[in-house]
């Protein structure tokens, strides 16, 4: 910790500057104190290149109780904050609070809010004893993150979509968890036949499971350094893509199973059920407004009904992937009091694509059994 | 009252509103309202006409130009005021109103709309049953009289919501034709509409749901795409 100190010819009244000369995106552990012989002035210097925005917060009742300044740097200027002024001027704070009149100490952590240009703050402290005495600061350490992980750990989306990722990063000093994607440049998959990956975004190739790898430059400062906010390579904690295919129908629910409206001389059945496509992992897609369509084959036709000329329709999905399936029929061989089935084979299409399993409909003339139920 | 079509701006006299040649019937209490429609397709306004006023409707459409933009405002107005407004924004369609159902029919229908709503149906036995329900029982109908050989029942699947299970009928026809059975199912219902789009040339065959949609009204209306079933390729396909 370097110290600037300036004092009076008799050498009793003086100030002393302690001051980091690291650039860093966080700093943590600063002190300061006000009251009758005491007052500390902060002033905060961007030594980046470009403007960034510094995030000042104290802490005070035991760090119960925050008081936030943001405010725009532009590069090579400083922000100077006076907390005596701060405190009996009552300035209210981003949140419009207001600092306690009475309050005399607490701690202070320093950000920088320049996203991937963060890293460009350094901070200087004025610590003033208005009497004899010794002068009262602290020192600004780094803080750094110790470890990450890659965010969702496990993300499911289509053949042909993009899937968005973030890596967490957890703050060695605060202990939170906290997005630092931005450091994060170099990102890869278990699987590039199943999943691609690139800055931070995952697309789905074709059916199947790999994993998202993500690294990059991190700093790792542990807030006991003050000297150095280095920053190292950091593997994030890998997490599993999921590329997920239309696998099979899966029923909601029958809104009703009944004799069908027909023509004198014909009877038949009316069943309609709700139903949702799942994927190959047994999940059901979710996504309203995906158009259902169908491609219809006949097996046995004991029935008798025209199978080469089905009338087949289309619907959208609804109510988190909901969508209707409604199968209806009228036979002569019902109608004349006989018996019999039609088995069907209904490949269904989700958004144009094809669901893999069909589904297998049986028609008789008291029932309609969809895969069996 | 005003009504705006376009960028014009055309002042109607209610009291001379009196649509002799459309033939409508005057023993209705008059029903007002206000009926405002901006850039809707003139199907979509058409429909909203008879859901606002809650008058069954059938529109036989004959080109794309049922879906060019039409604007219309009115206040505190009658559907005698108002149809004649949207009409005039579509000049190759005129309407009628038949036993209580305004047709929207094209000035010159072409020849499949002409065969398939003229096919005369010996007897129609409608069950007790939904809109839906009845339409494909007319489809039946229909196959039966068009196909060489009577068919040996019909199978079909659906995904469009039955918006409406009201049950009509049971009812019977004789002699009516296609046309008079679909406006007689959405005259029962009372706020349905039925819509017969671009038939194929060759009826024998062809699946209900290319032929007609039966509509049921929403309260308050909604838009035609939300309602239902209209098979939108249809339109698409019209020739210029």
């Amino acid at each position: 910790m370097a110290i600037a100190s300036s004092y009076d010819s008799t050498g009793r009244y003086g100030a002393q500057t302690p001051f980091n000369d690291q650039l860093a995106p966080f700093w943590a552990g600063g002190q300061w104190q006000v009251d009758a012989t005491h007052n500390s002035i902060v002033a905060i210097t961007n030594g980046g290149s470009k403007q960034t925005t510094a995030r000042l917060t104290l802490h005070y009742n035991g760090g119960t109780s925050n008081y936030v300044i943001e405010q725009p740097i532009a590069a090579g200027d400083q922000m100077w904050l006076n907390f005596a002024d701060l405190i009996q001027k009552s300035v209210p704070d981003k949140n419009g609070n207001k600092l306690p009149a009475g309050l005399t100490s607490g701690t202070y952590d320093l950000r920088d809010l320049g996203g991937e240009n963060a890293g460009s703050l350094f901070e200087g402290k004025v610590a003033l004893d208005k009497t004899l005495g010794h002068l009262a600061y602290g020192c600004m350490m780094c803080c750094g993150y110790d470890s990450a992980f890659i965010d969702p750990d496990s993300l499911a989306f289509g053949v042909g979509e993009d899937a968005y990722l973030t890596v967490r990063g957890h703050n060695a000093c605060s202990l939170e968890w906290e997005d630092v994607t931005q450091y994060y440049d170099t990102w890869s998959s278990g699987d590039t036949s199943i999943a691609t990956l690139s800055a931070a975004t995952a697309h789905g190739v074709s059916a199947g499971q790999t994993q998202s790898n993500a690294s990059g430059l991190v700093p790792k400062g542990d807030g006991y350094e003050s000297h150095h906010c280095p920053r190292e390579q950091m593997r994030a904690q890998l997490g599993f893509l999921y590329v997920r295919i239309p696998f099979r129908g899966a029923l909601v629910t029958t809104q009703f199973s009944r004799p069908n409206a027909c023509p004198a001389g014909y009877a038949g059945w009316d069943r309609l059920i709700w139903e949702r496509v799942a994927d190959q992992f047994g999940i059901v897609f979710v996504r309203d407004n995906v158009n259902i369509e169908e491609v219809v084959t006949a097996g046995q036709n004991g029935l008798n009904l025209p199978v080469g000329n089905i009338q087949t329709g289309s619907g959208p999905t609804h109510d988190a992937g909901i969508f209707l399936d409604e199968f209806y029929f009228c036979s002569s061989v019902c109608g004349s009091g006989g018996t019999g089935e039609t088995d069907l084979t209904q490949v269904l299409f989700y958004g144009g694509v094809p669901v893999l399993l069909p589904n297998s409909i049986a028609l008789r003339c008291n029932s309609v059994a969809w895969n069996g139920q | 009252m005003m009504i705006v079509r376009g960028r014009q701006c055309v002042l109607l006299a209610v009291a001379c509103m009196v649509l002799v040649s459309s033939g409508f019937a005057q023993d209705r209490p008059v029903f007002r309202s206000d009926f405002i429609v901006r850039d809707a397709s003139a199907l979509d306004a058409l429909i909203r006409l008879g859901e606002v006023y809650r008058r069954p409707i059938g529109v036989i459409v004959t080109d794309k130009s049922i879906l060019a933009p039409v604007t219309v405002r009115a206040i505190s107005a009658t559907i005698q005021d108002v149809l004649p407004a949207l009409l005039k924004q579509l000049p190759k369609y005129r309407s009628e109103e038949v036993r209580g159902v305004i047709v929207v029919r094209p000035i010159s229908p072409a020849a499949p709309l002409r065969q398939l709503l003229s096919v005369r149906l010996k007897e129609f036995d409608a069950p007790k049953a939904n809109i839906v329900q009845i339409g494909r029982v007319l489809w039946m109908e229909l196959r039966r009289n068009v196909d060489p050989v009577p068919p040996s029942g019909f199978f079909g699947i659906s995904h469009e919501p039955i918006m409406d299970q009201t049950a009509i009928g049971p009812f019977h026809l004789a002699g009516a034709n296609v046309e008079d059975v679909l406006s007689e199912i959405v005259r029962r219902h009372g706020a349905a509409a039925w819509l017969v789009l671009s038939p194929p040339k060759q009826l024998s065959g062809v699946t209900s749901n290319r032929l007609w949609n039966l509509v049921t009204y929403a309260n308050p209306p909604k838009p035609l795409e939300k309602l239902c079933c209209v098979n939108w390729s249809d339109l698409e396909s019209f020739e210029e």
